[in-house]
């Protein structure tokens, strides 16, 4: 993900004390950039990407400036006795939300902060971050599936019902994970796996198991509501990160859209009663 | 059966089948083409790029058409 680890360059002469001092420079905007591609990318809000990088700056002796667009950042640093600023642009990280490369970036912006780490050991940490390798695809998938089982008895669902809600998790998200391996377009992904997880659910109803199948029918898709968006979308609202907010608002509309219309699609075929 | 029945059936029976022969296409290529295997899709859904394309454009593969 990360593509080379920049070396600090030590001057060797005094002649060309400023020329190393500038390649530092660049080396360091764009170390910072790529980190805060990389926390963008998996899920930090704008503020915390913009805290954690200028901590991470400070501590390395820089002033710094981040511009945060919805697809893009911007970072500019620069020497305070120079008038010279230096900028690197990163395309916000695909890596999908991950709760945990997350936690490790803001430990190292605290590390470099609180631990004084110099900077080729603060890349080298962030290399180790960057291969990080992603949680199991059987672990999600299960415990997706159980979670999601938990919600169904949050609102009432009896054991039957969870069991459908389980299953039909099940389904829906292996189909989920299946469709987004083969490159299969996200939002086409979501419709599909929100009609299945409906379709499935229910059966419950079909078949008259259980007491509640209509709440087992109205949580099997509650997996694919995108929540971290909304929440980063409301928190970029507060700190007035308006353009950012209103992108996380928009993509994450967009997705429950699709989920719904699975849903409704799966009622209408299977002929249910909408109220 | 009634006919939300029937359907039910089909529709699940479906996605279990196509889940089945993922499982075995996979279980075969992996015993028959491990070297030069691909998957040939039916439907693909194509990039902007391969339609637009102009040659001279620059081989980016971290367009934002994906």
């Amino acid at each position: 993900m990360y593509p080379e680890m920049p070396k600090m360059i030590t001057p060797m002469m005094n002649n060309t004390d400023d020329a190393a001092d500038n390649a530092n420079l660049h080396l360091t905007a764009a170390f910072l950039a790529d980190y805060a591609s990389l926390l963008l990318g998996c899920g930090a809000t704008c503020i915390r990407t913009e805290k954690n990088t200028r901590r991470m700056a400070g501590a390395l002796g820089y002033g710094f400036d981040i511009t945060i667009l919805p697809t893009h950042v911007y970072v500019w640093i620069w020497r305070a006795d120079v008038a010279r600023r230096y900028m690197a642009v990163r395309k916000t990280a695909a890596c999908g939300i991950s709760f945990h490369l997350n936690a490790l970036l803001s430990r190292l912006s605290w590390e470099v902060a609180d631990n004084h780490l110099d900077f080729p050991t603060a890349v080298r940490r962030f290399k180790s971050i960057c291969d990080t390798p992603p949680t199991g695809k059987l672990e999600v998938l299960l415990l997706t599936s159980l979670a999601n089982a938990s919600f169904c008895r949050l609102f009432g669902g009896d054991v039957i019902a969870m069991l459908i809600v389980f299953f039909s998790t099940l389904l829906g998200y292996k189909l989920k994970q299946i469709m987004l391996e083969e490159g299969c377009d996200v939002r086409f992904t979501f419709l599909c796996a929100s009609f299945f997880s409906a379709t499935f659910s229910a059966g419950g109803h079909i078949f008259g198991i259980g007491n509640t199948p209509e709440i087992a029918l109205g949580t099997s898709v509650l997996y694919l509501i995108p929540g971290v968006p909304y929440m980063n979308a409301v928190s970029d609202v507060l700190y007035r990160h308006y353009l950012c907010a209103f992108s996380r608002f928009i993509d994450a509309a967009i997705l429950t859209a699709c989920l719904s219309a699975g849903l409704c699609a799966g009622m209408l075929i299977l002929g249910m009663k909408w109220f | 059966m009634s006919q939300p029945m029937i359907l039910w059936c089909a529709i699940v029976g479906a996605l279990l089948f196509a889940f089945l022969l993922r499982t075995a296409g996979k279980y075969y290529s992996e015993r028959h083409h491990k070297a030069n295997y691909h998957h040939s899709h039916v439907i693909e859904i194509g990039k902007e790029r391969e339609m637009f394309y102009v040659p001279g454009d620059a081989e980016d593969d971290n367009s934002d058409d994906e």
